[in-house]
């Protein structure tokens, strides 16, 4: 055991707690590294409640000094590297690898840990794309298609729609450009089969993490993040769907007038 | 084969972008092979319907991913998450939508039905999974 004061710790614990929630980890999983780090080091009237989107920290025996930290976390897209790391180094910490001051450090690194480039994440949205439309039994230049259309989706959604739209708004307008640019890359002729090459380039906006965790939240017994988990993951999907639904309505419209 | 592949390749490429770290991508291609793997066999081969395919496939795929985050000592999530993907019923979405703006009511509701079963179906085999014991799992290492 480690002589640590209790404010140390609970700020430890809220940051460690933070990079976890904000990077898509379960609420159990947040909950349980924040006690594990508070006992290692000797806090043992920690109390930590975990919701969606807030933590709440609290040390101090009855009768004696206490106190409470709240922090507010902020939606933000999935960190699996940061989620694993704080994991880590919650283990090294039970072992004893670390002190409170050490670890606070290391927990500042892996904060700071970079993204992947942009280059780099485009390039890979394409080729799973593309992959993922492969296995709609799309033809080989369908494939090839959506791989420049999702490249220039994530494109689309790494430069605008992250920066200034809202997550609802934002999903709208990718999808609307994903269907968009499918359905004139098929007026164009260089695609065939449309709702493969649609589907493929949609699939990366599925929210895949606020779907599985909202999912192990609920199993977990935490309704509260796991049903604004799951809104979440809805209102993508509805949103995904409204864009697709508008894209065709329009051109519909237009392709009627056109005719006409 | 090559779609068991791509489906490999394209799990990869999506936990990327998710940040899985470098030293699981195998692990993440495997299970996103693998999975699609079973849900094709089911689905073709024995001719079971989508949604029996995908609940049998999804616990496949949650059951590998618990042996892994086992054996490498990391989040569950790194593994579920990619691997799952491949079977979010994105198809049937689309499907539904198509037929909405098209006027088809009645092919859309039938497709949004397929889609609500598949994600419930796939809730039901996570949650499933997630009730047997750690025990279980953690027995095979010692």
């Amino acid at each position: 055991m480690v002589d640590v004061n209790e404010r140390q710790v609970l700020e430890l614990t809220t940051k460690a707690g933070k990079i976890l929630l904000e990077s898509g980890a379960e609420v159990f999983r947040v909950e349980e590294t924040m006690r594990r780090i508070a006992q290692h080091y000797g806090v043992d009237t920690a109390e930590f409640v975990v919701i969606g989107n807030a933590i709440i920290a609290t040390c101090g025996a009855e009768g004696k000094e206490q106190r409470a930290k709240i922090q507010h976390i902020p939606v933000s897209s999935a960190r699996l590297d940061k989620v694993v790391a704080v994991n880590q180094l919650s283990r090294e910490i039970e072992q004893g690898k670390y002190t409170c001051s050490q670890a606070w450090k290391e927990l500042g690194q892996i904060d700071c840990l970079q993204k992947k480039s942009a280059w780099v994440r485009i390039f890979f949205t394409g080729i799973g794309s593309a992959c993922f439309c492969a296995l709609l039994k799309a033809t080989l230049l369908d494939c090839i298609v959506v791989f420049f259309i999702s490249a220039l989706v994530h494109t689309f959604m790494l430069t605008v729609s992250e920066r200034h739209m809202s997550k609802i708004v934002g999903n709208l307008c990718t999808s609307i450009l994903a269907t968009l640019t499918c359905i004139i890359c098929c007026e164009l002729g260089i695609g065939k089969n449309l709702s493969n090459m649609v589907v493929g380039a949609i699939i990366q906006l599925i929210p895949g993490v606020a779907l599985t965790n909202g999912i192990r939240d609920m199993t977990g017994g935490d309704y509260i993040s796991g049903s604004v988990r799951m809104l979440d993951a809805l209102f993508a999907f509805i949103s995904i769907a409204i864009g697709v639904g508008v894209t065709f309505a329009l051109c519909q419209q237009f392709a009627a007038r056109i005719f006409l | 084969m090559i779609q068991i592949l791509m489906a490999a390749i394209g799990t990869m490429a999506f936990s990327l972008m998710f940040g899985v770290p470098k030293k699981y991508y195998l692990q993440c291609a495997f299970i996103g092979g693998i999975g699609w793997g079973i849900y094709l066999l089911l689905f073709e081969c024995l001719n079971c319907n989508k949604t029996v395919a995908t609940f049998f496939a999804t616990i496949f795929i949650t059951l590998l991913a618990r042996f892994f985050a086992v054996k490498r000592q990391c989040p569950v999530t790194v593994f579920l998450i990619a691997g799952i993907l491949p079977l979010v019923p994105g198809t049937s979405i689309y499907w539904t939508v198509y037929y909405l703006v098209s006027n088809r009511i009645l092919e859309a509701l039938k497709e949004g039905m397929a889609a609500i079963k598949l994600v419930v179906v796939i809730i039901l085999a996570i949650a499933l999974i997630f009730e047997l014991p750690n025990k279980f799992f953690y027995r095979k290492k010692h």
